[in-house]
């Protein structure tokens, strides 16, 4: 009964759904998973990097996290050559609200636009939708510090920690128990890094697999700062987050034999 | 006409995002629609916009016909400009109450009153701050 209906993306099919609009949102299922943790005083953007083949040559800034203006910054889970017209299209917006409002542009309101531009793809001119999610962090003088996901519907959502990309439920049910709302960055950092390492493809995580990116505000001097860590910085998490595994193993199998024995003694006493 | 069309879009502005115009973001705005009909169908306008935010405070602003946009802490437009800008640069401190400048406004209008040919009786005096625009209703301003 679908195949009537989603040839083309101007139809409802007849239980109201756009069929176009959904396998765009299956086409990221499979990609590269981003994940976004809000904390009191900044945001994480955690990436994997799935271009790992040793000939690749080394890209500009960063591979996954792009920077769209002074305060916003954005990561992509999708087909890359949409996702790098969605962005442009984000940087320019930016661009073009400096031009006529001498500040910078909401986070919430360069969200909206692009969004609207995405919906206009899943009602005129017969083209397929874009079939990316976007996970944005910013920061503006109205909101403070926000983190907002888009999908390829035009929906957006603000967020307090998500996920998109492969294996996205998992990590959002693990942030669900694991995120505290009055976390810093540093616990923002190790919740990320947790969760990353639960949904990455490979056993072991490791720098060159992850793509983490941090936005800050100095407030003395007005500044937001962008940045992306670097692989030692990486590193350096991961390790930590290991040493914590460890620990915590270690924690359990004490648990596990202290009930051991308590057992036994309780046996023996009968 | 275009000019409430300004002030429209300033509106839409709120009620779409549910935050206004920062003074110096709408006062850009402003400027630049000025600029854009420079070259086809200029406003012959010029304007002082005032306003209060909560993260800048008070701010005011010059606008002229040519897109000129610059934040000033006094201005004047027109004749009174010759009169009373010296007035100002005189009397003007950084911090002043709302008192002091109002009366620094009515040395201002006096002056306009004594020295211009034409004959200006009445002035309105607005104040904009944290509450909003209001008229400062003054018998004194009548000669």
């Amino acid at each position: 009964m679908a195949k009537l209906y989603d040839g083309r993306t101007t139809i409802f099919s007849p239980e109201g759904r756009l069929y176009q609009v959904e396998y765009a949102m299956q086409a990221i299922e499979n990609a590269g998973t981003c994940l976004g943790v809000l904390a009191q005083d900044g945001i994480v953007l955690a990436a994997e990097k799935r271009n790992t083949n040793k000939l690749l040559d080394e890209v500009a800034h960063s591979e996954k996290i792009y920077r769209l203006n002074e305060t916003t910054a954005c990561s992509v889970a999708g087909i890359t050559s949409d996702a790098n017209v969605l962005t442009n299209y984000l940087r320019e917006a930016a661009q073009r609200y400096v031009l006529t409002y001498q500040e910078p542009m909401p986070v919430e309101q360069l969200v909206c636009s692009l969004c609207d531009l995405k919906q206009l793809y899943t009602q005129r001119g017969g083209k397929r939708p874009f079939g990316v999610s976007l996970l944005y962090m910013g920061w503006d003088k109205h909101y403070g510090f926000q983190l907002y996901q888009s999908d390829p519907s035009g929906n957006y959502g603000g967020w307090k920690a998500t996920c998109i990309g492969n294996n996205h439920s998992a990590a959002v049910s693990m942030l669900k128990q694991d995120y505290k709302e009055e976390c810093d960055l540093n616990e923002a950092l190790a919740l990320a890094v947790k969760v990353m390492s639960k949904t990455l493809d490979a056993t072991k995580m490791a720098p060159d697999r992850v793509e983490i990116s941090t936005l800050t505000r100095e407030k003395e001097k007005d500044k937001v700062k962008i940045r992306v860590l670097s692989e030692a910085e990486v590193k350096h998490l991961i390790g930590e987050y290991e040493k914590q595994q460890e620990k915590e193993k270690k924690e359990k199998e004490k648990e596990r034999e202290r009930k051991e024995r308590e057992k036994k003694a309780a046996q023996a006493k009968k | 006409n275009r000019s409430s069309d300004l002030q429209k879009n300033v509106q839409l502005y709120k009620i779409r995002n549910g935050y206004s115009l920062s003074p110096h973001a709408a006062a850009s705005f402003t400027r630049q629609n000025l600029a854009k009909a420079l070259r086809e169908g200029p406003y012959t306008v010029d304007m002082l916009i005032g306003g209060y935010d909560e993260h800048d405070g008070a701010s005011l602003y010059y606008l002229d016909y040519l897109g000129t946009m610059a934040k000033v802490p006094y201005t004047a437009h027109g004749y009174a400009s010759y009169m009373t800008l010296s007035i100002m640069d005189k009397n003007y401190k950084e911090g002043l109450s709302e008192t002091e400048a109002v009366d620094m406004i009515r040395m201002c209008i006096a002056e306009v009153q004594k020295r211009l040919i034409i004959n200006l009786p009445k002035f309105n005096i607005h104040v904009v701050d944290r509450e909003g625009v209001r008229t400062i209703d003054d018998e004194k301003m009548e000669t």
